[in-house]
């Protein structure tokens, strides 16, 4: 059995934002805090499904702004993953109920929450509709477009890895996959009205 | 895409490795180009979308790992833990245990033949108008509780009779003499046996059991009592309980 110390918070953060060993340090966050996050989901009118759902949207979140900056360790982590599962529930909770009282109060709630985790929530709606998007693309296409901008492989890799012929006909293939995707994007009329309004600043 | 710039050309902007000379020129047409813009945002969120389904696929699957861990070790709680009233029903059980443990300590240490033996009825002898005045020197001996005189006068009975044996014997026991006591008190059995009379029967048996266990012989006195609590016609029925046949069984073991 392998046995690995704890990380401390800032190890956590510098492993997720340097993508090294990023694995240990998403364990340890499920380990440490999966059970205060799903106790928050429960005693809130939610069940464990909606916790298994909600918290992987929290971690998701929370990835993008470590990865972002965004997020720096300026309050401990286990109330930065509070407050955007509380934040992620409620915006759910406001879908899922829409009656005046609820709404009034879980968006009286909202607005003392944290405005750039608000932010990151709405940017990662938009981001989900991409990542959907992105699923519908051909196997090789996702292949080379993960090993390049998650991965971080080089072209070159990629190119052995995938037994392309040359490093210009995977970069062919790279860029055709990517225009692929930024098409579709576009010709989605809510992610180009959501677009816009970002673009906007609203 | 728009047509003066490819996404080769917008991602290297996005990413700063664009020459500069094309960087001054995409900043100006960004600022009046909102198709551009969108151009731009899209490749822009594109590519987040793709990290972030790398990273999407990691968490999903440390969620799993997780969530599975977390099940076996609740199975394994379950299988190991027992229920809240097994539990209970194991305190109350412990508690009883050590309850039951330290009552037979305490029996175990206390009981001594005379912890059986203590309190043992005296013998009166019956009172009869017509015997009162022809009662003889060892009667009256006992009577007066002089158990030494009964003793002394015993060394001049020279026949058998039943009663005399019998008060010479509780004399004995009164005088701790547990070997003689039963030297006595059975030969009114022996004498019972040949003459199928039943004299000092029942009291034989009561008196023998002090004998025994002044002789520290718990197993004949564990046989008398058992003979009185299984005869419900004896005379001594009511004098040993369940209780009693513990405390021989007790000093038998000790």
């Amino acid at each position: 059995m392998k046995l690995h110390r704890s990380l401390t918070d800032q190890e956590i953060l510098n492993q997720i934002s340097t993508k090294k060993d990023p694995n240990q340090a998403i364990s340890q966050l499920y380990s440490q805090h999966y059970g205060m996050l799903e106790h928050y989901i429960l005693q809130n009118s939610g069940s464990g499904d909606d916790a298994a759902d909600l918290i992987q949207e929290v971690m998701l979140v929370f990835i993008k702004m470590v990865t972002e900056k965004k997020y720096r360790g300026e309050a401990s982590l286990k109330s930065f993953l509070y407050s955007i599962c509380r934040n992620l529930w409620i915006t759910e909770l406001r879908k899922r109920k829409s009656t005046a009282a609820r709404h009034d109060r879980y968006e009286g709630e909202k607005d003392q929450l944290d405005s750039n985790i608000s932010e990151q929530i709405q940017r990662n709606e938009n981001l989900k509709f991409v990542m959907d998007l992105f699923e519908k693309l051909g196997e090789k296409c996702k292949q080379i477009l993960t090993l390049f901008y998650f991965e971080e492989y080089s072209m070159k890799e990629i190119v052995e890895k995938l037994d392309f012929s040359s490093d210009q006909v995977l970069r062919n293939k790279k860029y055709k996959c990517l225009q692929s995707l930024t098409d579709q994007v576009k010709s989605s009329p809510v992610l180009l009205k959501n677009l816009q309004k970002a673009l906007r600043h609203e | 895409m728009n047509e003066k710039y490819t996404i080769e050309e917008l991602e290297a902007y996005l990413v700063g490795d664009l020459a500069p000379d094309r960087k001054k020129d995409l900043d100006a047409k960004l600022a009046a180009d909102a198709t551009l813009q969108e151009d731009l945002e899209a490749l822009k969120i594109s590519r987040e979308a793709i990290e972030l389904v790398g990273w999407k696929a990691l968490i999903s699957k440390n969620q799993e790992e997780y969530l599975a861990t977390r099940e076996d070790s609740k199975v394994k709680q379950i299988q190991s833990r027992p229920s809240s009233i097994g539990v209970w029903l194991g305190r109350i059980a412990a508690s009883l245990l050590f309850v039951l443990i330290g009552s037979v300590s305490v029996l175990f240490f206390s009981t001594t033949p005379d912890s059986i033996i203590s309190d043992q009825l005296e013998y009166s002898i019956p009172v009869l108008r017509s015997a009162e005045s022809n009662l003889d020197q060892i009667e009256k001996a006992f009577q007066a509780k002089d158990f030494d005189r009964v003793l002394s006068l015993s060394s001049s009975v020279q026949e058998f009779d039943a009663k005399t044996y019998f008060l010479i014997g509780l004399s004995y026991l009164e005088s701790q003499n547990g070997e003689k006591a039963e030297e006595f008190l059975t030969q009114i059995e022996s004498k019972n046996l040949q003459s199928s009379e039943s004299n000092y029967a029942d009291q034989v048996d009561y008196y023998l059991v002090k004998a025994y266990l002044l002789q520290d012989k718990p197993e004949d006195a564990e046989m008398r009592i058992e003979k009185i609590i299984d005869d419900e016609n004896h005379t001594y029925h009511g004098n040993f309980n369940l209780f009693d046949r513990l405390q021989i069984k007790i000093l038998k073991f000790k």
